[in-house]
């Protein structure tokens, strides 16, 4: 019984940062699948989002959900407004000025972000339901927060209708045939600059919904956005760069192992979880879900 | 060719704005150097304001008589962090280009290690505000603090723990240069006082999410407390994971929360939550019970229009406490005779008595112990003593 309430008490939130990282994977590997770039600002869109949320909580006086819906919509159109005005000029020069760009972006985010909320960890709105933060699980006798569960149940459903949307509508086939071949889909009549913009408003959008939803665990911070971008990329590449199910793979397994490495020997957890994506790399060049393969296919 | 002449001209203007600088010291004036992560509005901005406070406040009032107050601040970060490349460069633009007297380092340990024998061989000034041991162990003539060194927090810390039975202790410590000191400084301690460690958890340096393990690690070696030592503005995310993963008991950490870090964690949970320091931030001026303390808040209140959030304000407060008096016995600006009287003067500071005197360049050798409550603003923090004798005590596990 002991063991299972371990397995509770791991399975849950590594489960729920490694959602989040997915979400972060999705972005960069839309984005790497439209247009073979990386972003680096996605950790710094997060902090972004996640503090915004604080912000329209605090204003407006209402809770995570609700507050977390208005910032998905702000940070898309963020997203839209970076690639149009600056991602969109610098692309047509090389990919690699994207890289730099975004780098700077970054810096730029962040700073602002640090000038105007400071260093300072601000407390997130939180989920209550019958009156407890926790879900009580009897046979086991363990807590889980309902914020870990809802945030793994909002993180599903964000993964579940951009696979909807890029299956079942006709702007989702768009995004997806720009990504495969932008001057054919061009010469189909498909808008390439609107499909950019919109995989940047998606990428951004799922980031700012990841630091949302990590606000009731962690509390919001302009540095929340790091590590969770960080990682996840690596959830990306290890899923397969590009190919947006082997993000949310990828984003699940880091968040699973750095929560049992953390657990098992905390001084080696980042190590050890790097050499098992090393390992990884190693073994499966082209990620888990074998992405060239699939691109091939 | 044309843009070789205006590269030409804009390098001859950069080498005489430098010879300018350098030629500006022959004036009577007092230069004062300072470099920290100037776009942060966090530690740093508190250091930079408090410092302007008193530059200000000592021109207007002519308290060096005619000597003149300058101050030159640098940024020393890079990608968003403090690091100890750009601090060294920072340091050597202060003392080769604008020829300070004192430097001000900001509150990362590793940093003022990094950065002390550069400053200590130019027989510059460096009032450093971190609190690691090591740094002032390197026998630094011209380094000083003016904060406490983790050191002496740790022997009344688990002295109270034994004397509250709590003789099972679970340790967080972050992988930084402070917080691997002060960890074993703790454990040394610990051994004396026979207590035991029964879960031993590092967090990453970064802070982040990667946390979860280790908190559940910890809570489940069952311990009596757990004491944490992480860097300022990472104690609240390891207290509020320690919290909602429903560990009920006694958490020590190695500094205060900020004010907002008391709210990221809520009011509820930070009940139990002790430290050991001289001083304690607090959301309101009026909530300070210390007199000299309160009115150090006022001034800056006065003088921003709001009450600092880190106990950031007394350590550099004291900081300029320490220049103003030094500069004023040793009547000059030389940092040789700033040096030779600092280790004559006693003064009253935000801690209580500042005693140099002692000769280890350090001003503070003990600590109170301190709570939040969970009550009020800022979690209603107040002295260890009275809070046990309250029912909020009663709320939190004592011993498991």
């Amino acid at each position: 019984m002991d063991f299972l309430k371990l397995v509770l008490q791991l399975l849950i939130p590594g489960l729920c940062l490694g959602c989040v990282y997915g979400l972060n994977g999705i972005g960069s590997a839309l984005l790497y699948k439209g247009s073979h770039t990386i972003n680096n600002a996605q950790g710094a869109i997060v902090g972004l989002g996640a503090l915004i949320g604080y912000s329209i909580q605090q204003g407006l006086k209402i809770g995570l959900i609700a507050s977390t819906a208005i910032v998905v919509v702000i940070t898309f159109f963020i997203g839209v407004f970076l690639q149009v005005f600056i991602i969109s000029r610098v692309e047509r020069r090389s990919s690699m000025y994207v890289v730099i760009a975004t780098l700077a972006l970054s810096l730029i985010i962040s700073s602002i972000s640090m000038l105007t909320f400071g260093s300072w960890t601000f407390e997130s709105a939180t989920i209550i339901i019958h009156g407890s933060k926790y879900l009580h699980i009897n046979f086991v006798n363990v807590d889980i927060l309902w914020s870990n569960i809802i945030a793994i149940i909002i993180s599903f459903i964000a993964m579940i209708s951009i696979h909807l949307f890029l299956n079942r509508t006709s702007f989702g086939m768009a995004m997806r045939s720009a990504a495969m071949d932008s001057f054919a889909a061009e010469s189909c009549g498909v808008s390439v600059v609107k499909t950019r913009a919109v995989t940047w408003g998606i990428m951004a959008a799922l980031g700012a919904l990841g630091g949302c939803l990590m606000g009731p665990l962690f509390g919001i911070s302009a540095g929340i956005g790091i590590a969770m971008g960080n990682k996840g990329n690596t959830g990306a590449v290890l899923g397969g760069y590009g190919n947006m199910y082997g993000a949310i793979i990828g984003g699940l397994i880091i968040g699973m192992v750095e929560t049992i490495f953390g657990y098992i020997y905390s001084p080696y957890q980042s190590a050890f979880t790097y050499a098992l994506f090393l390992v990884f790399l190693l073994l499966l060049p082209k990620g888990i879900m074998n992405e060239k393969a699939i691109e091939e296919g | 060719m044309r843009i070789i002449k205006k590269l030409f001209v804009l390098l001859l203007l950069a080498f005489v704005s430098v010879l300018v600088a350098c030629g500006s010291k022959g004036e009577e004036s007092l230069k004062i150097g300072y470099f920290g992560n100037l776009p942060e509005a966090g530690d740093c901005l508190v250091q930079r304001n408090t410092i302007k406070l008193f530059v200000e406040k000592w021109n207007k009032e002519k308290t060096f008589g005619d000597v003149t107050v300058e101050y030159y601040e640098y940024d020393n970060t890079n990608n968003g962090a403090q690091d100890t490349e750009m601090s060294i460069k920072a340091a050597q633009k202060l003392i080769n280009q604008d020829q300070v007297d004192i430097i001000i380092s900001a509150q990362l340990s590793n940093i003022i290690q990094a950065t002390g024998q550069l400053i200590n061989d130019a027989e510059v000034i460096d009032i450093g505000l971190g609190l690691s041991a090591t740094w002032m162990q390197q026998g630094w003539d011209y380094v000083y603090r003016t904060a406490l060194n983790n050191d002496y927090q740790v022997p009344g810390m688990t002295a109270k723990m034994k004397e509250l039975n709590q003789n099972d202790v679970a340790l967080l410590y972050q992988n930084t240069d402070n917080c691997l000191t002060f960890r074993d400084t703790f454990k040394a301690e610990a051994a004396k006082s026979g207590l035991n460690i029964v879960a031993d958890e590092m967090l990453p340096a970064e802070g982040g999410t990667g946390i979860t393990g280790q908190v559940t690690k910890a809570i489940n070696s069952n311990p009596d407390c757990i004491f944490i030592t992480a860097m300022g503005g990472s104690f609240g995310t390891v207290v509020k994971q320690l919290r909602q993963s429903g560990y009920k008991g006694m958490i020590y950490l190695g500094q205060p929360l900020t004010t907002t870090e008391v709210d990221s964690i809520g009011s509820e949970e930070v009940n139990g939550v002790a430290m050991f320091s001289p001083y304690i931030a607090y959301n309101r001026v009026e909530d300070c019970k210390n007199e000299f303390c309160k009115n150090v808040l006022q001034a800056y209140f006065d003088k921003y229009g709001t009450c600092p959030q880190t106990d950031m304000i007394y350590k550099i407060w004291d900081a300029m406490l320490l220049i103003e008096n030094a500069v004023k016995t040793a009547k000059s600006t030389d940092a040789k005779e700033i040096q030779a009287v600092i280790k004559t003067l006693k003064f009253q500071g935000c801690a209580g008595t500042m005693d140099f005197t002692r000769g280890s360049n350090e001003c503070y050798f003990g600590a109170q112990a301190w709570v939040y409550t969970g009550q009020g603003v800022a979690g209603g923090p107040t002295l260890l003593e009275d809070w046990l004798k309250t029912d909020l005590s009663s709320k939190v596990k004592m011993t498991k």
